[in-house]
This record gives C-alpha cells, structure tokens and sequence, in this order.
C-alpha cells in the first residue's frame, strides 16, 4: 500500500482530518500515532502476561504490607 | 500559496538566429499530503525506496550547503526540479515542466536556481514551528 494512504488510514483511524495539514506536520503526526500505539500494546501485553500468571494489579508496597509479611 | 518562477516564454530559430525570451509564470504550492500522492504517482520508482519529506530534505541540506550554485550538477538539478515538481498543484507533465526552463543562460539559472532554493525554504518553515 503506498506511503500516503497509509498515513491516510493511520490518521482517518485517529479521528484527525488530514485536508489541509502541512506534511512534515502529517508525517510527525504519524509518527506520535504509532508510538502511541506501540506504547498502548506493550501495556496491553504487560497487562496480559500479569494476568496469566495470575497477578490482579502492581501496587507499591506499604509499611502495612511489609508488617503483614 | 502561489510562487512565482522565471520561465521562458519564447524559444525559437527566426532567420537562423535563436529567439529567446523569458517571463514568468505562477504555481500553486501545495505542501498538503498530495504532494506525496504526487511524488507517488509521477516518480513511483523513487517514492518505493523514500518520502518526498526524506527526499526534499536530502536535496535542501545539499542546496544549502553548496555555495557555488553554478556547480551543481545536472543529476542534481533534476532531482531538485523533481522535488519542487511534486510541490506543485499542476496538470503539466514533469517533462514539459522541465522545457518551461531555460539551462543555456548562466545569469538566468542563477536566478532560477536562487527562486527554488526559496520554494525549498518555504517548504520547511510552513510546518509547525515544533517541526520545521
């Protein structure tokens, strides 16, 4: 697919109207998309490996908890 | 945005002897994402292996480097009339793009050259301050 209707796609899919935008500004816009992106599916990843090992949340540990052990 | 560049306007052998006269002609900038859709469509080859942005900015950074314009060379001077080509909301072909200039005359392509290397600088400041 060429360069420009996958920006296009990228952008449609980030609700962000392309008409008008300058390209350099598309481009990084892009960019931003895709780390975001990237940065949403490591979480999600992070998230799903924690829950097949059982693991509800991540918290900091409390005076409490180290007490409790 | 229009950018006005000298062309020449008159190129002809009246009597054996070469007529040549130069004007000016008016382009419509269009720094939009159809200038990739151009440079994808016109030069397909090309765009396979880069963007027009990583292209426009190879061609600038050396524009803007060289002092001596008269050097340029001639693969040079395509790819710069290719870049700019692609920036320009025009039904002309890249070759009759191409014959609307004139290379024999030293003084003109000075000029030519000093009107592109603004099209270029008007390309990079456009953009957001944060990107240009």
């Amino acid at each position: 697919m060429p360069l420009s209707l996958r920006y296009i796609q990228a952008l449609a899919a980030a609700g962000i109207d392309w008409h008008g935008l300058h390209i350099i500004d598309i481009t990084s816009l892009v960019y931003s998309i895709r780390i975001d992106n990237a940065r949403q599916k490591l979480e999600m990843d992070k998230k799903k490996r924690m829950s097949e090992r059982g693991i509800k949340e991540v918290r900091k540990a409390t005076e409490a908890d180290f007490n409790a052990l | 945005m229009k950018i006005t560049l000298p062309i020449k306007s008159k190129d002809e052998i009246k009597d054996g002897k070469r007529i040549l006269a130069y004007g000016e002609k008016e382009f419509e900038l269009d720094m939009s994402l159809n200038c990739q859709m151009r440079w994808e469509s016109k030069f397909p080859e090309q765009a396979g292996k880069e963007d027009l942005i990583s292209y426009t900015q190879r061609i600038h950074t050396v524009l803007e480097t060289q002092k001596n314009l008269n050097k340029l060379t001639a693969p040079f001077m395509i790819s710069m009339f290719k870049t700019i080509y692609c920036y320009f909301d025009t039904d002309l072909t890249f070759v009759q793009f191409l014959k609307l200039f004139d290379f024999s005359s030293l003084e003109y392509t000075g000029q030519l050259i000093n009107k592109i290397k603004e099209v270029f600088e008007v390309i990079s400041s456009e953009a957001s301050e944060k990107n240009s």
